[in-house]
């Protein structure tokens, strides 16, 4: 086995110069090209980034009362919305509210976050309500605060000071640390774990694809939201529920998945 | 202190934290590993031992405690093939061989195909169908296969069980191998646990250079490429049929560079330590026919798949027409086991059609003088089939947009562009179609401009396909000739370059899922 220490001090010496490079206050080039660092130093000292999030900024914050007047909504998300857009937009009528509907196909926060397609559509549509729809796209996908930070700050700026709550992904698996990048930005009052309501519930069934809801699904879905909205969130607007389903269409507009390399 | 909060953090079960041989967490445990496995190599049951925990721990970082599946198939596995052995009566001795099989086939059904069936039977009925919250455990189909083959092996007397059980949970966990492979067959492994681990320079080199290519077919060619192959393969719509095509011949490579660059890292791995795995792969989009490509793609399960399927079932001694039948039982079986999905019974089907007009039209074919064209042409047709085949296997569900007219509950009628959901059967057609109806070779100068990286990368990947194997052996000899300084630079290049393709997080490998 003699010939196997010529490969460990390999490996060593390896190891030592990554962890030595990542320490360094200084980033080499080749060229243009930039040598990245390896995540050692943070592994050893511990990630000391400190994130601001409107939750943390929140603590002084006081429940208010319904609000019942007529609401100009915006709704804007993936393709969940395709079905949630029906109940949405029945409790809406019901209510006297005005409802807007943007599909991203595909969408994830990383879009939405790297772009001012959101903010287009408010300042569009004018809403004085949005109701934002994200994170299924982004089930599987590793995440922190810290990795999403760029793109949950270019959401929250887009959104400025509109009253807006975020329907959670419907998981139909255990999520990778999206639903708490969420909820770590806005705040358990803005926010509404739809996880817990879709996972390992057999009521609420799904399509072919096993991922999005049916109609049936969407309506009990729906049917959640609307009074975490009216007595649990952080702007209450008045959401009763209607005694009817019409399966309407509300006014929609489609955007086409991203191209992306 | 941070760094012994971080290391504990690390020894915790994280379901998207596998030990990863393209990680940074694996590069720390594993030169911890090796140190004092030199250490004590030389004192078998301690080595033994050792090497036993370290899988475990290694199984537990990918599977949490799915772990006991691995421990209790090692015990099972341990104890039946002794009875088996020990049996005299024919009745007695497939009694023990069915219960020792029983076990880890269990387990892989009950783990990879319970969903699939009960969906298959919600279909027939017509019901929505909620799939159950149940973890597959990483690596399960490999190691089951494994399970199986030591039993057989015992059955058919071609192997003597061991009467150690630490040997056997050895073989049955060896972590280089244990969560995508090589499959081991039992009697290539256990003799080598019969003697201490020796390895000369070469051995160790060599391993060494595998670790390397493997690492940059994984984590520099496999995952950048994946990127764009991905989002093609989310919406072929969406993109031009050039795209598309370029898609699948990315997605060919991908899956090769992916899958053959686990392998190599796996051999290399256990060639460091003294035991040979194997090979898994030799350059299989060099075949110039379906039954050649199949001697060179995933040679461990294609073997498996001949000595306990094929050859069972009568190979090809019962006539020609059962040949056929026992090819395509053989590849739907390797089919579904590759998924519980039909998209992956269709792929290893029509694979089977392959071999059976292969095997069919070879006597023909024999006849023709083997020239340049010929050869141009076998390789050609065979290349292109594979590709065309690795579409439905990569292929997932999508949405489309269809405009469709809707009757709402009034009876009033509108048109309205619907999201449609096509299953992975029907959105492989529709790439399909995409790339037939709509190829425009003059987009090819402006996508090389814009996606320059990957075609450089693709290139290349392709390129290096084309080099004959005793190539790479000398290219092999070289390195491990090479002083022992320029070994260290080179290694050093290869990591650095690792690090500076990878993503925000590291792509799990395609074959874990299997």
């Amino acid at each position: 086995m003699k010939p196997v220490w010529g490969f460990i001090w390999m490996l060593i010496i390896t190891l030592f110069l990554l962890t030595a490079y990542s320490f360094a206050p200084f980033t080499l080039h080749i060229g243009k090209i930039e040598i990245k660092k390896t995540h050692f130093a943070q592994f050893i000292m511990g990630d000391t980034t400190k994130i601001p999030s409107l939750a943390a900024q929140d603590i002084h914050w006081q429940r208010q009362s319904i609000d019942t007047t007529h609401k100009n909504i915006l709704l804007f998300g993936d393709s969940m919305l395709e079905q949630l857009r029906y109940p949405m937009y029945d409790y809406c009528r019901y209510n006297g509210h005005k409802l807007h509907v943007v599909i991203w196909y595909a969408a994830k926060t990383s879009w939405v976050g790297n772009s001012d397609t959101l903010a287009y559509f408010i300042k569009k549509f004018k809403p004085n309500y949005v109701i934002i729809v994200l994170g299924a796209n982004e089930l599987p996908f590793k995440m922190t605060p810290l990795s999403q930070s760029k793109y949950m700050f270019h959401i929250l700026k887009q959104l400025d000071t509109l009253p807006f709550v975020w329907i959670g992904p419907p998981n139909w698996r255990k999520d990778r640390g999206i639903n708490n990048v969420i909820r770590y930005y806005v705040g358990n009052d803005r926010f509404f774990p739809s996880y817990k309501i879709s996972l390992n519930n057999p009521k609420f069934t799904r399509f072919q694809d096993q991922a999005h809801p049916t109609y049936n699904a969407a309506y009990l879905w729906m049917d959640s939201i609307a009074p975490w909205i009216m007595y649990r969130s952080r702007y209450p607007i008045k959401l009763e529920k209607p005694p009817y389903r019409t399966h309407k269409n509300p006014p929609l507009v489609v955007l086409q998945p991203l191209k992306e390399e | 202190m941070n760094f012994w909060h971080n290391l504990l953090e690390i020894l915790k079960y994280e379901p998207d934290k596998p030990l990863l041989f393209n990680s940074g967490e694996f590069f720390l445990f594993y030169t911890i590993f090796i140190i004092i496995y030199t250490a004590i190599y030389y004192r078998k049951w301690l080595m033994s031992l050792y090497v036993i925990l370290f899988s475990f721990f290694f199984y537990y970082k990918t599977s949490g405690v799915y772990l006991w599946i691995l421990i209790f198939t090692s015990i099972s596995d341990f104890t039946f093939a002794l009875l088996l052995h020990n049996a005299k009566k024919k009745g007695w001795r497939i009694f023990w061989l069915v219960l020792g099989i029983v076990p880890s086939m269990g387990f892989l059904a009950y783990f990879k195909y319970t969903n699939f069936l009960l969906s298959n039977i919600y279909a027939i009925i017509g019901k929505n169908f909620q799939p159950l919250d149940i973890f597959l455990p990483v690596g399960i189909s490999f190691y089951t296969f494994q399970s199986v083959s030591y039993i057989v092996d015992v059955y058919t007397k071609k192997l003597e069980p061991t009467k150690n059980l630490m040997d056997y949970a050895f073989f049955l966990s060896f972590f280089p191998q244990l969560v995508a492979g090589p499959i081991v067959k039992a009697h290539h492994f256990l003799p080598q646990l019969k003697r201490t681990p020796k390895v000369s320079k070469y051995d160790v080199y060599s391993g060494v250079w595998l670790i390397m290519i493997g690492l940059l077919k994984k984590a520099v060619v496999s995952d950048y490429i994946s990127q764009f192959n991905d989002i093609v393969f989310a919406n072929p719509l969406g993109h031009s049929g050039f795209e598309n095509l370029m898609a699948v011949y990315g997605y060919t490579l991908q899956i090769y560079m992916d899958f053959s660059g686990y392998s190599d890292m796996a051999i290399g791995l256990g060639r460091i330590m003294g035991f040979d795995l194997g090979i898994n792969f030799r350059l299989p989009y060099q075949a110039r026919n379906i039954t050649d490509f199949w001697r060179r793609w995933h040679i461990s399960l294609s073997t498996w798949l001949r000595d306990y399927i094929y050859i069972p079932l009568g190979g090809n001694r019962k006539g020609k027409l059962k040949q056929y039948r026992n090819l395509m039982y053989t590849m739907l079986f390797g089919g579904l086991w590759h998924g519980a999905d039909w998209k992956f019974v269709f792929w290893g089907g029509i694979h089977g059609v392959g071999l059976i007009i292969h095997k069919m039209l070879k006597p023909k074919l024999d006849k023709i003088p083997d020239v340049l064209p010929k050869k141009f042409l076998a390789w050609f047709i065979t290349f292109h089939f594979v590709i065309f085949l690795w579409i439905f296997f990569r292929m997932a569900p999508i949405n489309v947009m269809e405009k469709q007219t809707i009757t709402h509950p009034d009876g009033t009628k509108e048109q309205v562009t619907q999201m449609v959901h096509v299953n992975a059967f029907k959105a492989s057609w529709i790439m399909v179609k995409r790339i037939v109806n709509d190829l425009h070779f003059s987009e090819a100068p402006q996508f090389f401009k814009n996606r320059k990286t990957w075609v450089i990368l693709v290139l290349l990947g392709f390129l290096a396909h084309t080099i004959p194997l005793d190539k790479y052996d000398e290219v092999i000899e070289r390195y491990v000739k090479l002083p022992w300084i320029v070994k260290l630079l080179i290694f050093i290049v290869v990591v650095q370059l690792a690090v500076q393709f990878m993503g925000q997080k590291i792509q799990p490998f395609i074959y874990f899922q299997f």
